[in-house]
């Protein structure tokens, strides 16, 4: 009713939109070169609104004003900008004039800028433009397939959840893998919390020779992110507005009330019991659907303004946004408002330039699926959405079942439970340039980045872990003040106006990281009205704890840029870190760098080549690392327990850890080649990069004998390598003054090779969890990355593998020989041959978590005033665990808990009847899965992210410069063969150990929004 | 000018970038510097020590590890878990009773680590050897817990402070190496540790608990598998230690001896002592609660029980019987309970879908409303009718039947039952092992006791979990695996034979 009543709406508005049109006049010209030679693809834009067109093949445009006041701006790359105002004019033809200056995009890089032409790194760049046309929440998902090389997997469907990033894959195996962000030249600890639409800029730097100069924190890439400044001129103020509507994307079929009755009876007939519900057929049209009790149309709103404009030397960007995002999980939530003030100052003939940053974001997140890995108390709704059985007296029931068995209610826990999370984030930094000289300048930054992290939880006795607990609540608080101060002096193009031109950058840089933390929980509460506002009238067991740390990092670091002719390109980087992290013998730590370019389309022998406007060979090296220790995991340290010693709680000091003094960063080299390529005026464009990097001295945390008194020790071993290619073609195979089209398609594959695991012949990832037992992936020396690793199984058993006495003839696990049982594949015993019983040592290979490529395809479509957008993205060739998908596929009794299954199963399974040998159909009562190949399923997907039409107001209203209206569809076409919630996830997203594994997370969504913006 | 202004400058620049020391001082961890200052600090590492016997919800692992293996205990979840494996004696070298491996050795460093620092607090020296003895007495508990579970195991006797293979790789020592270090221990032990303590620290290990513990040692030795039973007459000396020295003596109630109002009783020789706290107290009873019971009313697991066989291998008259074994009961919502019985079908007692055994008497503590996994019920290591018991077992096996008498006799009587008067030494053997079964029922004795005894394969014809799991007999289950993840970590580890 809302989603129709939306439509009339954003009908009615395009209908009033053709109404104003008639004020517009049409302005056409020629736009040429000082040769004469048409600009192709120039730009024509009215000031100060979106509408626009491009110059034709032969230079002509045709584009439609709001009036005579209106001013028409005229770019065109390596050319001067003309500004125009109409008057009463209704041709306007312009030779505009080359410009050397600005001949380039100009590219942030750390502590400074450079020309696209002069990188020798690998460096892409996203322009908010991209970004415009989809609805994204956080800085995080909007990379996602926009950036050859980078890899975003959102762990789920959650509001407001964050996103796993890999930049040219893994570089550790136990440690961080997550790439450093640096906004407005500040790096912060984590990613980014503010509004998204403040971003002008990404840049993604890739190579060593662009990472270098962050040093031990740059192995895993480098996201910087340059939010909007203000220009001098009119103010400026954008209004924006949207909302969406989502829903789930795909559910699972359960059993009904009458199929579960049946179900069930069937499966204590087995086991010779009584069967529960004598009378099935009662049941019909009855039971449950939990998937539905708990699901809903989720609705997500956004309501942004931002104003920009200033004087000649003061300039400001101030922008506010409140977005509200109802997921489709009841009683989920994720509401956030942001304020960015952004403040230009210039001074002492503009010798001073002075920048102030400052953003403030608070979110606060009800949340829905506090868990999905404890079981049974604790295994989250969306598990027990699937798993719960369908038969209880009501919706809000929170008993046991007919069976004496506690029922964990879905229903309660999204709606009862009350899990708040509230960040907060204040960014504010100040950046003062002083040109000492023409050539010489000084820059001092210094920010602040305090970060406030809340988390209350109150667990009623109706829900999971209460139950016990006689309702359960818990308060956590943490807090960080970062502070980071750096100086550094940048000397320009020393020996100018010969063939040689140096730049170079040298500064010191020190950053402090501390951080609070405090926590308390108890339980039994006889009154719950107040939850966890007021856990003290919790009279259980009180548990409180704080923590305090502090790290420090000093740093030197220098940059050096050199040309030849423009032609050859040399960059030289290094940083020295010292970090109170590293252990007493390892302060600090030194990275360097190398990147060499080669300009030939600048060689006189390319002079003539009228295809061939750019391209650019590079290749770099160089040494970056990763620092991700905890503070004081070198040292030797005592912690705290408790003993009731005479019937009192007393304290006691346990030894904690054991010293290293040896413990350090882990490294990584990098090479890279890469080809920049610019064909027909730069309008098709190829950029292509090779990578190879070895990390050594990969931190791990080692398993010590436990002989020692001690479980483990974080060291240095190992090693592990990436290598691969990406591509990056950007066109503009369409471009008239009516009609343009632009179009970025990126693909990237690489593999993730462990090499060595020092000394250690394999390393496990964690157990899966869920019912389901074992670990699920492998790190060997010489292996991929992470590869799952179970059973085998090759059919159920059959009538056919006994003998004629009855005993089984093929080997068998855990005694289980029941028919309809897995059949694993024995593959080897304790004497390396098979020994007819299936043990761990039959475990191998099962899949691959790693996708053979990702890419991402972005298409913009101009047609006179409407704009289509599509962008397309795709992971092919992964394999996921859908290990919810086995547990409710298998019909096993687990702790006497019977399981809700898949109508699928139900109807496929292993009978006496039906004796099939398919691995996803076992017989009822199938033991516990084990990990193995029926739970792994491929992964791949191609999904149509985003596809989004808008609609520019020619508008000639003197207050209203510009009204675009839009239609945006987020994930609406997801071509998959995967049979769970959605093939993009990642239960234990936090653990680079377990890529690929689906647990039943918060389902992802698909979304379709209708949204104005508004210029004045 | 221009010169200066640079020099300015550049002067500005390096002091914005102020120098720290990249020295770190840890805000919420002790090191080892501050620690050790005296008396008190000490007695925190001691407590440290004792603190690794009580980890999360290992007890239930402790138990099923000691208890399990017998007939007399059947767990309720017969599916692939670790309950039934320990039970039936099923075992495997990645079953749960692998945990306690770290937590012993945990408990060894510790008290190393309290002997290499101990000096460091400036202690009247008697008082240092007090508590050096202390620390000595706990490794040689969890030494000999080990030696009992794994048979040779290796043998770490200094603080561990590096992880080079040499500090942490040690290979298995040989049982009968693993026995001397305890025996030096106790012996070191039990003239230094004080007779008892003052309230607030009942619970720490008295001079009583350590003869009583050497004793116990001796009693093994001497039985199987190593059969030096020349240390009979050693064990019977130190049991006739504790029993002369008068601390000690039987509750007139057997129901008493556990009860939570009547804890540090004088039965009691070595116990940990637990609080409704979680991380100090038990979660045991809460495993071993039966749901709807009144005797944890924290809706219990019920994990195990007893069997109906050793139910009915009691004496009516035994007043332990009813104690031990929740049989019959009126529930927390007043309704009669009885185990088994068809007259109430609707109430589940005795399992869902099936005879899962009788209901655990000994650990009761119907007034919890801290925490299901904080109960208040001390774990009893040691406790004077196990030493009486122990006694008669090491007179009798030196053919001192008719000295052996009176001890098995104050235990029978309290428990109502008539005296024996056999002096035959193979009958009086049986009578008293059968004694224990009934009188040390789930007191973490069960499988210790068959291993010295030879009994285990008689045992598994009897064990109701064992015939579920098809347990056959081999030489093997004497013994327990040495868990697989300590194997893969040190390859200079072996497997016990059969695993």
């Amino acid at each position: 009713m809302k989603l129709f009543y939306h439509v009339c709406l954003i009908g009615l508005l395009l209908l009033s939109a053709a109404g104003l049109r008639a004020q517009n006049t049409t302005i056409s010209g020629t736009l040429t070169a000082p040769d004469g030679t048409p600009l192709i693809g120039a730009t024509v834009q009215q000031e100060g609104t979106s509408s626009g067109t491009v110059a034709d093949l032969d230079g002509n445009y045709s584009v439609t004003v709001s009036g005579p006041d209106a001013t028409l701006i005229f770019t065109y790359t390596g050319y001067k900008t003309v500004r125009e105002i109409v008057g009463n004019r209704t041709t306007i033809n312009l030779v505009l004039a080359e410009d050397a200056e600005t001949l380039d995009q100009i590219v942030v890089v750390g502590y400074g800028s450079q020309k696209r032409s002069d990188i020798t790194g690998s460096v892409s760049s996203v322009s908010s433009e991209d970004l415009e046309k989809a609805v994204f929440t956080s800085v995080d998902q909007l990379l996602q397939g926009r950036s050859a090389g980078v890899q975003v997997t959102s762990s789920s469907g959650e509001p407001g959840s964050g996103a796993t990033i890999r930049i040219r894959g893994n570089n550790s195996i136990s440690g961080n893998n997550g790439p450093l962000y640096v906004v407005d030249g500040i790096p912060i600890a984590g990613s980014p919390n503010f509004n998204p639409q403040d971003i002008a800029n990404i840049e993604v730097l890739k190579d060593a020779s662009a990472t270098a100069i962050y040093g031990s924190r740059g192995a895993n890439g480098v996201i910087l992110v340059t939010t909007k400044r203000g220009e001098s001129g009119k103010t400026r103020i954008d209004v924006s507005h949207n909302t969406t509507y989502s829903e789930v994307i795909n559910t699972y079929e359960m059993l009904n009330g009458q199929q579960y009755a049946e179900f069930r009876n069937e499966a204590n007939r087995d086991l010779g019991q009584p069967e529960p519900f004598p009378n099935p057929a009662e049941f019909a049209g009855q039971g449950f659907n939990w998937q539905d009790e708990i699901l809903e149309t989720g609705q997500r709103s956004e309501t942004g303004i931002s104003l920009s404009g200033g004087s000649e030397n003061v300039r400001f960007f101030v922008s506010g946004n409140y977005l509200s995002d109802n997921g489709i999980v009841k009683g989920s939530s994720y509401n956030r408002g942001t304020i960015r003030a952004n403040l230009d100052m210039d001074g002492l003939n503009d010798k001073l330039l002075v920048k102030v940053n400052f953003n403030a974001a608070h979110s606060q997140n009800q949340r829905a699926i506090t868990s999905s890995r404890g079981f049974p108390a604790s295994a989250g709704p969306i598990f027990n959405a699937l798993t719960s059985e369908p038969i209880v007296p009501s919706l809000t029931y929170s008993g046991f079942t007919g069976e004496g068995n506690q029922f964990y209610n879905p229903y309660l826990e999204v709606t009862e439970q009350d899990d708040r999370q509230f960040l907060t984030d204040l960014v504010a930094s100040t950046e003062a340039t002083y040109k000492i000289t023409d050539r010489l300048s000084y820059t001092f930054n210094g920010g602040v980045n305090f970060t406030l992290n809340n988390r209350d939880i109150f667990t009623p006795k109706t829900v999971g872990t209460g139950i016990n607990a006689n309702g359960q609540a818990s308060n956590s608080r943490g807090q960080g003040y970062d502070y980071i101060v750096s100086n550094y002096l940048t000397y320009d193009d020393i020996f100018r106006g010969s063939d040689h031109a140096l730049t170079a950058v040298t500064g010191l840089e020190y950053s402090e990281f501390n951080n609070y933390s405090s926590s308390s929980s108890t339980s039994n509460f006889d009154i719950e009205t107040l939850g966890s506002d007021n856990i003290g009238i919790g009279t259980g067991d009180v548990s409180v704890g704080s923590g305090r740390s502090l790290a420090v990092l000093q740093s030197g670091f220098l940059r050096a840029n050199y040309a030849f002719k423009d032609r050859y390109l040399l960059t030289a980087t290094i940083r020295a870190d010292g970090s109170s992290r590293f252990a007493e013998n390892e302060k600090w730590g030194y990275f360097p760098s190398a990147a060499f370019g080669w300009r030939v389309s600048e060689e006189s022998f390319m002079a003539d080549n009228s295809t061939i406007d750019n391209l650019k060979l590079r290749f770099s090296i160089g040494e970056t690392g990763s620092q991700s220790i905890g503070s004081y995991q070198s040292l030797a340290r005592y912690g705290t327990a408790t003993y009731g010693v005479g019937g009192i709680e007393t304290l006691a000091y346990i030894p904690a850890s054991v010293a290293n003094p040896n413990l350090k960063w882990e490294t990584t080299r990098q090479i890279d080649l890469g080809l920049d390529l610019g064909l027909f005026k730069n309008r098709l464009e190829f950029i292509f990069d090779y990578f190879k990097k070895t990390t050594v001295d990969l931190l791990q945390s080692i398993s010590i004998p436990s002989q020692s008194g001690f479980g483990g020790a974080l060291v240095n071993f190992g090693s592990i390598s990436n290598e691969g290619v990406e591509l990056a073609i950007n066109a503009t195979p369409i471009a008239t003054s009516d009609f343009s089209w632009n179009t970025g398609f990126n693909i990237t594959t690489y593999k993730t090779k462990v090499i060595e695991l020092g000394g250690d012949e394999e390393i496990f990832g964690p157990g899966l969890g869920v019912n389901v037992f074992g670990n699920g992936h492998i790190f060997r020396p010489g292996d991929e990355y992470g590869l799952l690793y179970g059973f085998n199984a090759i059919g159920l058993i059959q009538e056919s593998d006994f003998d004629g006495d009855g005993n089984i003839t093929v080997p068998i696990r855990n005694n289980d020989s029941r028919l309809g049982a897995w059949k694993f594949e024995d593959i080897t015993g304790p004497n390396g041959v098979p020994d007819g019983i299936i043990t761990n040592l039959d475990r191998k290979v099962i899949g691959n978590p790693n996708p053979d490529f990702l890419w991402g395809w972005n298409n913009d479509l101009n047609y006179k005033n409407f704009n289509l957008n599509f962008f397309v993205q795709a992971s092919v060739g992964n394999d996921v665990y859908n290990t919810i998908g086995t547990a409710v596929n298998s019909g096993f009794n687990n702790n006497e808990a019977y399981k809700n299954q898949t109508v699928d199963w139900y109807e496929n399974r292993w009978t006496p009847e039906n004796p099939t040998n398919d691995i996803r159909y076992p017989s009822i009562n199938s033991s516990s899965p084990p990990v193995a190949n029926y739970m792994v399923e491929d992964g791949s997907y191609i999904r149509l992210k985003n596809i989004s039409l808008r609609y520019t107001l020619p508008l000639a209203n003197s207050v209203l410069s510009s009204v675009q209206l839009y239609l945006t569809g987020t994930n609406l076409i997801t071509i998959t063969d995967y049979s769970g919630f959605d093939p993009e996830v990642s239960s234990l997203g936090g653990n680079s150990l377990a890529p690929g594994v689906d647990l039943g997370v918060y389902p992802r969504q698909k979304g379709y929004t209708f949204g104005a913006n508004v210029k004045f | 000018m221009y010169k200066y202004k640079l020099l300015t400058i550049l002067a500005a620049f390096f002091a914005f970038t102020a120098c720290e020391s990249l020295e770190e001082v840890p805000y919420s961890s002790l090191s080892v510097d501050n620690l050790y200052q005296n008396e008190a600090d000490v007695d925190a590492a001691l407590y440290g020590v004792y603190s690794t016997h009580n980890v999360s919800n290992h007890d239930l692992w402790y138990f099923l590890a000691t208890s399990g293996p017998s007939e007399s205990v059947v767990v309720r979840l017969k599916g692939d878990g670790n309950q039934g494996r320990l039970s039936s004696l099923s075992f495997t070298a990645t079953d749960a009773h692998g945990v306690w491996w770290p937590n012993f050795y945990r408990m060894i460093n510790r008290a190393n680590a309290v002997m290499a620092n101990v000096s460091k607090a400036g202690l009247d020296p008697a008082l240092e050897e007090e508590k050096t003895a202390e620390a000595r007495f706990l490794r040689a508990f969890a030494y000999f817990h080990l030696v009992k579970w794994f048979g040779d195991v290796p043998l770490h006797l200094e603080e561990t402070t590096d992880f080079s293979d040499e500090s942490v790789k040690k290979p298995r020592a040989p049982m009968e190496e693993v026995y001397a270090v305890i025996i030096d221990d106790l012996q070191y032990a039990e003239t230094r540790l004080p007779a008892s303590y003052i309230s607030a620290e009942q619970g720490r290990a008295t001079s009583g608990a350590a003869k009583s513990l050497l004793g116990k040692v001796y009693l093994n030795m001497a039985g199987k598998p190593l059969e030096l039973t020349a240390n009979y007459a050693l064990a019977s000396q130190k049991f006739a230690e504790v029993i002369n020295s008068g601390s000690y003596a039987l509750q007139s109630n057997f129901g008493d001896v556990f009860s939570i109002d009547n804890e540090f009783n004088d039965e009691l020789i070595f116990v940990r002592p637990n609080i409704r706290e979680t991380g100090v107290g038990t979660v045991l009873t809460f495993f071993a609660g039966v749901p709807q019971s009144p005797f944890a009313n924290r809706n219990g697991q019920y994990q195990f029980g007893f069997t109906e066989y050793f139910y009915n291998s009691f004496n009516p008259e035994d007043t332990r019987r009813d104690e031990t074994l929740l049989y019959s009961y009126v529930d927390a919502l007043g309704r009669e309970v009885t185990f088994n019985s068809p007259d109430n079908p609707a109430l589940p007692f005795g399992g869902y879908g099936g005879n899962k055994g009788i209901g655990f008497g000994k650990l009761k503590d119907p007034f919890n409303d801290i925490s299901a996994f904080a109960h208040t019920n001390d774990i009893i290591f040691i406790r004077y009718a196990d030493v009486l018991l122990m006694h008669a077992e090491a007179l009798n096996e030196q053919g001192q039947t008719t000295e052996a008498l009176p001890f098995l006799n104050q235990v029978r009587s309290r428990a109502g039952l008539e005296n024996v008067s056999t002096t035959d030494q193979a009958e009086l053997r049986d009578i008293i092992k059968q004694e224990r079964k009934w009188e040390l029922a789930g007191e973490y004795v069960e499988y210790g006791d068959l291993q010295r005894w030879g009994d285990i394969e008689a045992s598994l014809f009897l064990n109701e979990d064992a015939a579920v799991f098809n347990t056959v007999y081999s030489p093997a289950i004497e013994l327990l695996p040495i868990p697989q993840g300590q194997i893969e970590t040190n390859e200079n580890l072996t497997q016990n034979p059969g695993y």
